[in-house]
């Protein structure tokens, strides 16, 4: 059964959550909850409010992502 | 490769056995008058009178054994009452589930067998190209190796490479990393490394005319080509030996030495 591939999209950090999650604004102005990538853990990567930063979403799921790059 | 995965391959090559097999008979079966509904039951009956069961059960919120993408149906066609027509392209994609692990598998064909050139044509070009991007995944390559052969195999034809869908890693889940897309977005070295052991799912979707795809709309699941052209799908499962990709899902005549 083929997979739906998922899309990186920007967005910028609004608030940051327990647990490295954070409330991401995406370009259309949709709030979503993203979680941190493990290859930006392992570099300790900091992210703040006001960062842009990419996002990873599964088409599956258009609420939550993951934080994949800081810009 | 340790003995998790050996027992892995072991497992997936006897669950690939039935597939091919069923998948094998389902080419027999399809013809004029036969709906979408008869063969998916047939699949049905036949996967669990050989030991295995139903893969695509197993996906929330799927009731069949096969998606039956004719004509503009692109994937995920759930199937229907409605009569296949000589000359239709039947697009049928299937997998089986034994001992805790996945296959999936799928094939083009075309009703009745006979019909104008440019048909034959847009399937001869989609399975050449899947099996020119099955022979990439060797170890010491990346995803993107198997990508680019499958574009150009594609595009130099003349037809577009669906960009949304994706082939995909097989095992425990249908559904794992890494995703294998049928076209190259960025440099090869940023792409996952494909290492022994690997069990993917690598699949060529593609339509005659525009790349676009939507929801049919009537369900959840139906996808269609945007511009109502013919679409293709090609689907097999393999592992990534020491010497390069083998077959664990096989029909007849597939290249003897994968």
């Amino acid at each position: 059964m083929a997979h739906q591939g998922s899309v990186e999209i920007d967005g910028i950090i609004k608030e940051v959550l327990p647990n490295t999650l954070f409330r991401v604004e995406l370009e259309g102005g949709q709030l979503i909850l993203c979680h941190l990538s493990g290859k930006m853990r392992i570099h300790f990567i900091k992210i703040l409010p006001g960062d842009r930063v990419k996002i990873e979403m599964t088409p599956y799921d258009n609420e939550k992502g993951r934080i994949i790059y800081r810009y | 490769m340790d003995d998790k995965t050996k027992k892995k391959i072991e497992i997936m090559q006897r669950a690939g056995l039935i597939l091919g097999q069923v998948m094998d008979e389902i080419v027999d079966y399809v013809k004029e008058g036969v709906t979408e509904l008869d063969i998916d039951k047939f699949a049905e009956r036949r996967i669990l009178e050989l030991g295995g069961e139903p893969g695509f059960k197993k996906v929330d919120g799927y009731r069949h054994t096969i998606c039956a993408s004719t004509n503009d149906v692109v994937v995920h066609g759930i199937p229907k009452g409605k009569k296949l027509v000589n000359g239709d392209i039947f697009g049928f994609d299937c997998g089986v589930y034994l001992e805790g692990y996945h296959t999936d598998m799928a094939e083009s064909v075309i009703v009745g067998g006979q019909s104008d050139s440019s048909r034959k044509k847009f399937l001869e070009v989609g399975k050449k190209s899947l099996f020119s991007a099955i022979s990439e995944a060797k170890p010491g390559n990346r995803v993107g190796n198997i990508s680019k052969a499958m574009q150009q195999g594609i595009e130099s034809n003349g037809y577009s490479i669906v960009k949304s869908l994706v082939g995909h890693g097989v095992g425990k889940e249908l559904h794992e990393e890494p995703e294998i897309p049928g076209y190259l977005e960025g440099k090869i070295e940023n792409t996952p490394e494909i290492r022994v052991g690997m069990t993917l799912a690598i699949e060529v979707i593609y339509n005659l005319g525009a790349a676009n795809v939507v929801f049919e709309g009537i369900d959840d699941w139906t996808i269609v080509s945007e511009d109502g052209s013919l679409s293709g799908l090609f689907e097999r499962t393999i592992y990534v030996s020491e010497n390069g990709p083998r077959l664990i899902t096989k029909l007849k005549g597939d290249p003897i030495n994968l």
